[in-house]
Formats: C-alpha cells, structure tokens, sequence
C-alpha cells in the first residue's frame, strides 16, 4: 500500500518538476536534440560512403581459365565451385562470349582478330568472392583451394587493386572509428553535463529530501522521469533536424553526391533508434548524475 | 535514547567545533543545549541527525551505533527524527502545504491522512491561511512556523530544533516552546539548541551548556 502511494507521489513529482522547470526542460532536451542530430548525421554520411564503397568492392572478381577438355562439364564444374566456401557467384564465360567479349573492346581494331579461329580463346569462369576475403590474402587462400581443382588451367585476380582497395577501406574504418567515438565522447559529454546542471540546480531540492529520511529511489525517480522525458524529446528533435537536414542539403548538392545525404535506414528505424538513444541517455544520465549529489 | 561518547568534531582549518563530548538523553526527555554562538550547539544537533559526521567518538541512539549504520537505513531512521533548521530548509518550488506533506509523502502514508495531518500541523502554528503560498512570500518568522509543522507532523520519536524560536516574537515563541511540550508529552525526545536564557528559564528543563566546543553544564 504504501508503496503504491509512493508511486503515485513520485510519477506526480516527475511530471510536476518538468512543468516548474520548463524552460531548462526545453533547453536540455534541445542539447540532446542537437547533440545526437551532429551524430546521427556522421553516422548517415558513414553508412551511405560504406555501401557505395562496397558496391564498388563487389565488382572485384577472379577469372579461372579452365582447361579445354574440361570445358564441356561447365554446368557441373560451375556447381563445385558453387559449393566451395567464400564464393558468392559464378558465372561461365563460354568461349564465344569470350570472343565477343574481345571483339567488343577492340572496337574500331577488329582487323586484328582476322583469320583468329573462335576456339582459340579459353572458356573461363567469372567469380565473386564473399565480402570478408576481399583482401590479397583472403583471395589467396580462394585461389589456391580452386588451383587444385584438375581442371583449372590459370587464375587471375587484380592482387593490387584488392590491395588497394582493402587499405582504402582500413583507413576509412579507422577514421570512422576516430571520428566516432569522439563525436560520441562529445556527445555523452554535453548530454552528461547538461543534464548535471539541471540537476545541480535543484541541489537544495535533493539534500531536504534526504534529510526528510526520502529513500534513494524516490529522490531519483522523478528526475529519471524528467531525464528521460527530455532524452525522447531530445531524440525526437534530431529525427526531425536529420530530415529537415537531409530536405535543405538535397537543394544543394549535385545529383551524382546525393547519396551521401540518402537515409540508409527507413524513417521508422531513424526516429526510433534516436528515441531510443534519448531515453537511455536522459534515464542513465539522471541516475549518473544523481549519484554524486545523494548522501549529502 | 540518545548516547554520545567521547564526541570530537574539527571541521577544515583545524577548526574544533566540539570537544570531548559526552552525554546522555533519555527516551521522552524534553532537554535545552545552550550557550553563545559558536559554541557548537548546531554541531551537536547535526550529529544527533546524523548530518554531520564526528571526527571521533560514538553516538547510539536507540541501542543501535549510528556510525555503523549502513546508508540504506539511514533515510528510515531519519523519517523518525524531525529537524528544524536554523535557516528553515523549506523548497521554495513547493508551497507551504506541500512543504509540510513532504515529510508524510516519503513515508508513503496516503493522500487523505496525509492532508488530515497537514492541517492540523497548519492549525498548530496558525498559518492555514498561508497553505497555498510559496515560503518566498512568508515572513521569516511564518517560514520558521512551517518548518516546525514540517518537523512535528510526522509525530517523530527525537524532535531537534536549532534555534526554532529566532525569528519569532516572544509570544509566538512561547506559543512553540507550548507545542514542543505537547509533543514531548506524548512521547517525543525533544532537543531544543537555543541561546535565548530566558525562555530557558521559564520552561525549566533539564540544560546542557557549551562554550567553544565543550561541556560545561
């Protein structure tokens, strides 16, 4: 019973410190707001270079040449290679396509082909390998499991452009990671140090209560109620600033670097995860918080 | 009961607030600690409290040794204790009414009893007329009344008041010294700090008096 009461009193406590305190609600929550938005728009931008860099990576492939007495078990051998681990795709590569593949790229130089009998090109099969062995070495070990299959007569794969590309993509993580996790240590710094304040300014408030003998939990309920209250508010503020963000942007960067500022998650999916991050930030942050000013 | 042995309190700067303190009150004693400013009358009642941690010595009250008490039962024994502030400690954000509901609303007691008692605690110090107002807009000797309905309220087992009669007129001070016999009437360990002689006079209980920090009476 009395325990019901006190839920009563606290939850009536939460709501009536945020009307009192309004104005400083309103501008915690607008931190926040602004706080996670600066993060959520990393985070975007990030996503969007990620995937365009991995469409780029996903071109990369092998060209097995396959021996010609093999060449007509194509489907069968396409099938074991298929099974084998890390690859993604196969594609055959018959010896006509081949030849018209040839002739295409020589365009304007066909002369030279003249008298070149179709056969004398290799049959070959196109393969792309899974994400995670797009690095010199990860091909590597995918080469030298089909080096010993009897039929394969050479492998060729660009070691330097997966090279290139495996370093392009390190640096890239790297960075993100740097940028990340500060933008992140701000972000918690000012949400952390905003919501201290508040706090702190109701010092008073918290050391009467205490020595009224108000147990821990009912001194910090109201302002975790109050914390998360402006951490949603918060969280819905950067949702709106990232589309609002994403509609101004969009008048101004050329067509072909408009994927930087695309949404990579649905609308649903943004505004929750920034709720979600405002809730836990305000709620943990107001307990965090607290912590330092009890037993006064 | 409230024991105290050996009590020693130094505050930073080496300054010695009390020194070597012993004493003893019983369960349903009314009991004046007086002496000048400064003499460490405050202290004293805040250690009672628990508020103040002594430098050395040991306090038991109830049979239990209140230095060892862990944190968690801390705010159960304060809810047994009333305390009246020299500077009234009321929550400006709150009105005079809610001020004095606090002190039942922790203890989780419902909003009927809780109103119940509100007023007669209201009654008591005359100030129902000021129950909606915020403690900025009260006299100093209103915003003292609230806390002493604040403190008695709760119909606690120690009642400490520090100097709850120094902003009021003589008469309003006697009208207090009156409530403070009617609680301790009904069972309540009263400590009252105060340097004003002649009320102490006129009460005639039992004194105990300091100067710079020590026991002389």
């Amino acid at each position: 019973m009395k325990r019901k009461f006190s839920l009563l009193y606290i939850l009536a406590d939460g709501f009536r410190n945020l009307r009192e305190n309004l104005s400083l609600a309103i501008l915690s929550a607008i931190t926040v707001g602004f706080s996670l938005f600066i993060l959520a728009f990393f985070v975007m931008v990030f996503t969007n270079l990620h995937s365009v860099i991995w469409q780029w990576a996903d071109r990369t492939h092998m060209v097995i040449y396959i021996k010609d007495d093999a060449t007509r078990q194509a489907e069968r051998l396409a099938r074991t290679l298929e099974k084998m681990e890390g690859i993604k795709e196969v594609r055959y590569v018959s010896k006509d396509e081949a030849f018209g593949l040839l002739r295409k790229e020589l365009k304007g130089m066909e002369g030279v082909l003249e008298g070149i009998r179709k056969e004398v090109l290799p049959a070959s099969f196109d393969v792309r390998v899974e994400r995670e062995l797009l690095s010199p070495e990860g091909m590597d070990i995918v080469a030298s499991r089909i080096k010993r299959l009897p039929w394969v007569e050479d492998i060729q794969y660009g070691t330097e452009w997966v090279q290139r590309f495996a370093s392009f993509v390190r640096f890239m993580e790297v960075w993100a990671l740097v940028i990340g996790a500060f933008l992140t240590g701000a972000t918690l710094f000012i949400i952390a140090n905003t919501i201290k304040l508040a706090i702190y300014s109701r010092k008073e408030e918290i050391e009467i209560m205490e020595y009224l003998g108000a147990d821990d939990w009912y001194i910090k309920t109201p302002f975790v109620i109050e914390g998360t209250v402006q951490g949603v508010c918060g969280g819905i503020l950067a949702g709106l600033l990232v589309l609002a963000s994403q509609y101004i942007l969009s008048l101004y960067v050329p067509g072909h670097f408009a994927f930087i500022i695309e949404n990579p998650f649905s609308t649903v999916a943004l505004f929750g995860g920034l709720v979600a991050a405002g809730l836990v930030l305000g709620g943990v942050g107001s307990l965090l918080s607290l912590s330092r000013f009890l037993r006064v | 009961m409230i024991q105290l042995f050996h009590i020693f309190k130094t505050y930073e700067g080496n300054v010695t607030a009390l020194s070597d303190i012993t004493l003893r009150v019983e369960k349903g004693e009314f009991v004046f600690v007086t002496g000048p400013s400064g003499a460490g009358k405050t202290t004293l009642l805040k250690i009672i409290f628990g508020s103040i941690i002594p430098s050395r010595g040991s306090i038991i009250i109830d049979g239990r040794n209140y230095l060892k008490i862990p944190p968690r039962d801390v705010p159960p024994l304060r809810r047994r204790m009333g305390f009246i502030f020299q500077d009234f400690k009321l929550i400006n954000t709150r009105t005079v009414f809610d001020n004095i509901a606090l002190s039942l609303k922790v203890m989780g007691m419902g909003p009927a009893e809780v109103k119940k008692k509100v007023w007669k605690a209201l009654s008591y110090v005359k100030l129902q007329h000021r129950a909606n107002f915020g403690p900025r807009v009260l006299s100093g000797g209103e915003q003292q009344r609230v806390a002493v309905a604040r403190a008695i309220v709760k119909e606690p087992a120690i009642l400490l008041a520090d100097e709850p009669t120094g902003n009021l007129d003589p008469d309003l001070a006697l009208e207090m010294m009156e409530i403070f016999k009617e609680v301790n009437s009904r069972g309540t360990t009263v400590v009252v700090a105060t340097h004003d002689r002649s009320l102490i006079k006129r009460m005639n209980k039992r004194t105990i008096a300091l100067e710079g920090g020590r026991l002389v009476a």
